[in-house]
């Protein structure tokens, strides 16, 4: 697949076990850093002894759970650390109420309390403290790029207007983030605190049931969804409601 | 029957009867007692209607933005749209007047704000049923009869709703 934009090219190529499926034909002015794909599972507190399982063993996990227990093992970056990062890291912090820290393969919330194991935390507040890690350990930085597997997975609706608030700023720091949602709650949160610094884009997928052809629109906001499923969804269950409550 | 409430117009067609309730001329509590903009009787139901009209072109801009403020912060459900309804029904059951108790009676809402999607007017509207609210005290119905259902409904959703009772704006028919 070639992208083409402001008359620039870049050569995307999708197969198993690719390393390097990216090729920029074209001088290209963005760092280019690293990549993420975060799965909808949390792997943090199933990390102990996974590498070596899966290297070793034939287990039915996909590579990408490996691959984002070897990004979060990556050591804190060295140098100085950037206010906007500072600021970031904080947010998350008040979340999760501590900070990450790592002996051996494990990791452990530690706080005012103590070290709690990952296994004991809940697993939305794992997804936060992933988060942390790739943050704190230069994963994510402007040039990298953040691939989301259903981000509201496991994670209090609450909560989501925070996790979209850090992917924004992220995003605004020069993230490339690409998730992919059936939450109206998140996409809501998007086009509502999307501001001028950043830059969002909406692509409904959808599949003709004749052709069984994908086609993808794109817009600047939540109403350019089209069709949006998850406000189908919701339609269907107010006119559900309403033809209860109304009992005709 | 078409009743009016600013600038919206509502035909209730096919109903026993029907009045404008929110009238200072001929309350006569309204110094004290709130009210829902109509009442209504069907065959089968007391309806109470209230009309929110944000988006009527000669509303003010301050009013428009306390009204945005007041359905952001709660109020408008919690105080304004609870406090209307429970005074209707006391001003009503005070005059014994009897369909009441023999008809249940819903509370209907229409807001007109088109950017209402499906996800919060169903969350509007369960918040007012349960700031009515439309269950007595541990979660066991009232024992004597009481408003007994609520909906909130936006001008689109309205008209989809209710075929027989059509909704527009006055100054676009005139």
């Amino acid at each position: 697949m070639t992208i083409t934009k402001n008359g620039k090219n870049v050569k995307l190529s999708f197969s198993n076990h690719a390393r390097d499926n990216v090729e920029l034909i074209d001088h290209w002015d963005q760092k280019t850093g690293l990549s993420v794909y975060i799965p909808v599972k949390e792997m943090l507190a199933n990390a102990p002894g996974f590498r070596s399982l899966y290297s070793h063993r034939e287990i039915y996990f996909e590579e990408v759970y490996c691959d984002i227990i070897d990004r979060a093992y990556i050591p804190i970056l060295k140098g100085p650390i950037s206010e906007d990062r500072r600021k970031l890291l904080e947010m998350i912090q008040t979340i999760i109420q501590g900070k990450v820290i790592q002996k051996g393969e494990q990791f452990f919330l530690k706080n005012q309390q103590g070290e709690l194991e990952f296994t004991l935390l809940a697993e939305g507040l794992r997804k936060f403290a992933l988060l942390w890690l790739l943050i704190q350990n230069g994963t994510l930085l402007e040039g990298s790029t953040l691939f989301w597997d259903e981000p509201e997975t496991n994670i209090n609706p609450s909560m989501i207007q925070t996790l979209v608030k850090i992917l924004l700023h992220l995003q605004a720091q020069g993230v490339q983030i690409f998730i992919a949602t059936h939450s109206y709650v998140v996409l809501k949160e998007f086009d509502l605190q999307k501001g001028t610094g950043n830059a969002v884009r909406f692509f409904a997928l959808s599949k003709d049931d004749a052709s069984s052809e994908i086609s993808c629109r794109t817009g600047d906001n939540y109403l350019s969804i089209i069709p949006n499923r998850i406000a189908d969804a919701y339609d269907a269950i107010y006119n559900k409601e309403m033809t209860r409550i109304l009992g005709e | 029957m078409v009743l009016e409430e600013n600038d919206i117009l509502i035909d209730f067609k096919h109903v026993v009867k029907g009045e404008k309730f929110d009238d200072d001329s001929t309350h006569g509590l309204s110094h004290c007692m709130k009210a829902v903009d109509f009442i209504i009787e069907t065959d089968t139901k007391i309806l109470f209607v209230e009309i929110k009209d944000p988006q009527n072109p000669k509303a003010q801009i301050k009013d428009k933005n306390k009204f945005l403020e007041s359905l952001q912060s709660g109020t408008l459900i919690r105080n304004s749209l609870t406090t209307k309804a429970r005074d209707t029904f006391l001003y009503r059951l005070g005059l014994n007047a009897l369909p009441y108790i023999s008809k249940p009676i819903h509370y209907y809402v229409l807001i007109n704000l088109e950017t209402l999607d499906g996800a919060q007017l169903l969350n509007l509207t369960d918040r007012l049923r349960a700031a009515i609210p439309t269950i007595g005290p541990n979660n066991v119905p009232w024992k004597n009869p009481f408003i007994s259902e609520c909906a909130i409904f936006n001008l689109k959703t309205w008209k989809e709703q209710f075929p027989y009772f059509q909704a527009c704006r006055k100054s676009e028919k005139n």
